[in-house]
């Protein structure tokens, strides 16, 4: 980024935010969470049918 | 160090998510007592055929449907072999090895833990359901560890 | 940074090892389809070949020679791109180690071959193999020392010319990496020196069993992130290269790979779960410390996710998962870490359930913890060092990955998916149904529960089969990267830092302070129940079963 060609401040804050939008690392992160959650509770409840 | 603010969220809810695993075993094993098999009974793994309880290997009933089930385990047999107990029994398995380290698990069940020479191990399961339960030892101990079996008959009430 | 080849003394040193390694995973490959096939009932080994002979030399050529050869080739070239050529003393060192790896190797894998140490990898007493077995592996430690110290100084001497900078971030990896190995293999140098070799010779008769497996296991865990840490070096370094972006955070990465150094090692106890003699509340405690060596994988997974992404919306894509499409898909160099990278997510995921407490009584000892391992270190780590093996063999060789090649690393990634996904997925269900791992071909007298799993055990045959045609494949590139690809200049990629980023904070870089934390957990964790072990556990003669 030509951060040198950003006088405003202001400007310079929308272009980081455009920049570091992470929206969608956000979202695969939050799909392995999921993914981590499932098969633990999967394993979990067949620990406890074999209690 | 600088985070960014998806970033914290995400920590926050990976840590958060671990912090439930914790829990839920935590509780379970220390307040409801599952805790994994830890017996801290040791003997001399030369003289098990003389030490108290494993010079008698079987089956015992000790209460109403409550048994102790003693386990010899020795390169490449359990003894004792085929146990007959009837539905609904509640068994404290207590078993030793004789020579190398071997595993004893009962397949379908919570039962499986490791049987390491000079030490004895122990956990308590009640049978529910009637059939026929293979018990394996699922720790390597030789050529003929595939053969290292015997099984339970949990018979109808 | 220069992008010109490396010196060739140190791309020498660099190739000696990879080679090496190679060609401990063909052997160790071979080992491993035989097996597949006796456990499926379908062959029947010749010439007195035993099943777990060839499970020892499995586990033995793959698990630590493939994976230490590479990486110690790997560290070094790191450190000679992104420290300058090696020194001397870094040099003769790395050649020193190299060698005592190698006879190492040498000894232990003919004693195996020989029938003498038919233990496995994790060669728990009291099985009792030769002496030789314990020297041989003893000597690839003390190998990889030597190595380390070569490390060790090539790293101060760049810090001593460049006072008051961080060094650069490969060569910061590296180190630590190694740190981690030197404070795990510690464990294992005690057991080995001071308990299997005098007792293996006949000095001493018997064996403290429980201090021994305490030991092992104290390396036996560090030894996994020896393994994922250097296929980390790729993911935060060599990718964000690759794919054309920047790295996210340099701070971050130095972070991730402190806390591994500081949580990976106290944690050994998760593999002892099931055992007697150790108490349920030193258990939980280091249940707790491998928890938190989940959180750096987590701090990756974003970082590497946002690499992608930041990535991806420089290069002008929009929308949540734009950039996913501008991920350079058909550039091996990429494409296998990546799927490396997706694996480690049901990898992560089943090593959770591992080492959540009593849950490891559903799952250890089966076939779940092989499909489980398999997707780790044997997918997720193997794809990575393919991945890095498609640019330095050539760039080492002084050749090109030529776009024939290219495809055929595209292939071989996918068949190796593909093999896996059958082996490890067939493996991960059956040991949910109960079926013992490390066992050979039985049906445990027609039992319905084992006959239950025959299919399944067909169905890792079939993956296996798949796998081996994969190695074949990369043993097929490999050595056209290193003896016949068109002579050119070859790219080391490695990436630099995005100019957001903050400055790195020279903390990060204080040793004293980390290996002294570790060190402190280490003695918090351990203390305790060692010295419970020492005085109560029995000590055991040995046996030899096989």
């Amino acid at each position: 980024m030509a951060k040198e060609f950003i006088s405003d401040k202001k400007e310079q804050e929308i272009a980081q935010k455009k920049e570091y939008s992470l929206f969608g690392t956000f979202l695969s992160v939050l799909m392995l969470a999921l993914f981590l959650i499932l098969s633990w509770f999967g394993v979990y409840y067949l620990f406890i049918q074999r209690l | 160090m600088h985070l960014h603010r998806l970033e914290k969220v995400w920590l926050l809810i990976g840590i958060g998510t671990l912090v439930m695993f914790l829990t839920i075993v935590g509780i379970s094993a220390f307040a409801q007592g599952h805790h994994p098999p830890s017996d801290l009974t040791t003997l001399d793994p030369q003289k098990v055929d003389t030490t108290e309880p494993f010079n008698q290997p079987g089956l015992k009933k000790i209460g109403d449907n409550e048994y102790e089930l003693v386990i010899v385990s020795q390169a490449f047999a359990f003894m004792p072999n085929d146990i007959k107990i009837p539905e609904g029994a509640k068994v404290h398995i207590i078993v030793t090895s004789k020579d190398v380290v071997h595993g004893l698990e009962i397949v379908g069940t919570n039962v499986n833990m490791m049987v390491t020479p000079g030490h004895v191990n122990s956990l308590t399961h009640t049978f529910h359901k009637p059939g026929s339960y293979l018990i394996i030892c699922n720790e390597y101990c030789g050529t003929g560890h595939q053969m290292m079996s015997t099984k339970i008959e949990v018979t109808k009430a | 940074m220069k992008n010109t080849a490396l010196h060739p003394n140190d791309g020498k040193l660099a190739l000696a090892h990879i080679a090496v390694g190679y060609i401990a995973l063909f052997l160790g490959a071979i080992a491993g389809l035989l097996q597949a096939f006796v456990r499926s009932g379908t062959l029947e080994l010749p010439a007195g070949i035993g099943y777990y002979q060839l499970l020892t030399a499995h586990g033995v050529l793959l698990a630590l020679v493939f994976t230490t050869f590479f990486i110690i080739g790997f560290l070094y070239a790191s450190m000679s791109r992104t420290t300058g050529d090696l020194t001397p003393f870094a040099k003769k060192s790395a050649w020193i180690g190299f060698w005592l790896m190698t006879i190492g190797t040498a000894i232990t894998t003919v004693m195996i071959l020989l029938n003498k140490a038919t233990v496995l990898y994790t060669f728990y007493a009291p099985l009792k193999a030769s002496p030789w077995f314990y020297i041989g592996l003893t000597l690839v430690v003390v190998g990889s020392w030597v190595s380390g110290a070569g490390m060790f100084s090539q790293y101060a001497v760049w810090k001593k010319k460049n006072e008051g900078k961080p060094s650069p971030l490969l060569s910061f990896m590296a180190v630590a990496t190694m740190i981690l190995w030197i404070i795990a293999t510690l464990g294992v140098a005690v057991t080995v020196l001071f308990q299997f070799i005098p007792w293996s010779f006949g000095l001493v008769d018997k064996i403290n069993v429980l201090l021994s497996r305490t030991l092992f296991w104290y390396f036996g865990h560090p030894l996994v992130y020896f393994w994922l840490l250097p296929a980390y070096m790729c993911w935060y370094v060599i990718i964000p290269k690759i794919i054309g972006g920047k790295i996210f955070s340099d701070s971050l990465a130095r972070l991730a790979f402190v806390l591994f150094v500081l949580f990976s090692i106290p944690v050994g106890f998760h593999h002892q779960i099931l055992e007697s003699g150790i108490t349920p509340f030193w258990k939980f405690l280091q249940i707790v410390l491998t928890f938190m060596v989940i959180v750096p994988s987590l701090m990756t997974a974003f970082a590497l996710f946002a690499t992608f992404e930041i990535s991806g919306r420089e290069k002008g894509a929009s929308g949540l998962f734009g950039w996913v499409k501008k991920l350079p898909w058909t550039d091996v160099r990429f494409f296998a870490p990546f799927m490396g990278m997706l694996v480690f997510i049901p990898g992560g995921a089943g090593g959770i359930i591992n080492a959540s407490n009593q849950m490891n009584q559903v799952v250890h000892n089966t076939l779940w913890v092989t499909g489980h391992f398999h997707l780790t270190v044997a997918t997720t780590v193997a794809l990575t060092f393919f991945g890095i093996s498609y640019w330095l063999v050539p760039h080492l060789t002084g050749r090109t990955l030529t776009p024939r090649l290219n495809k055929l690393g595209i292939i071989q990634t996918v068949f190796w998916c593909i093999g896996m996904f059958l082996m490890s997925g067939a493996m991960h269900t059956v040991g949910l149904f109960g079926a013992p791992r490390r066992t050979a071909y039985t049906t445990y007298g027609d039992h319905p529960q084992a006959l239950e799993w025959m299919s399944y055990q067909t169905i890792m045959a079939v993956g296996g089969a798949i796998l081996f045609v994969a190695i074949l494949m990369i043993l097929y590139i490999v050595i056209n990267l290193a003896v016949a690809a068109p002579k050119g200049t070859e790219e080391f990629p490695v990436g630099e830092v995005h100019e957001d980023a903050e400055k790195t904070p020279l903390l990060l870089e204080n040793w004293k302070i980390w290996i002294g934390l570790s060190v402190v957990l280490i003695v918090i964790a351990y203390t305790v129940p060692v010295i419970d072990i020492i005085e109560n556990a029995p000590s055991s003669p040995g046996f030899k079963f096989w």
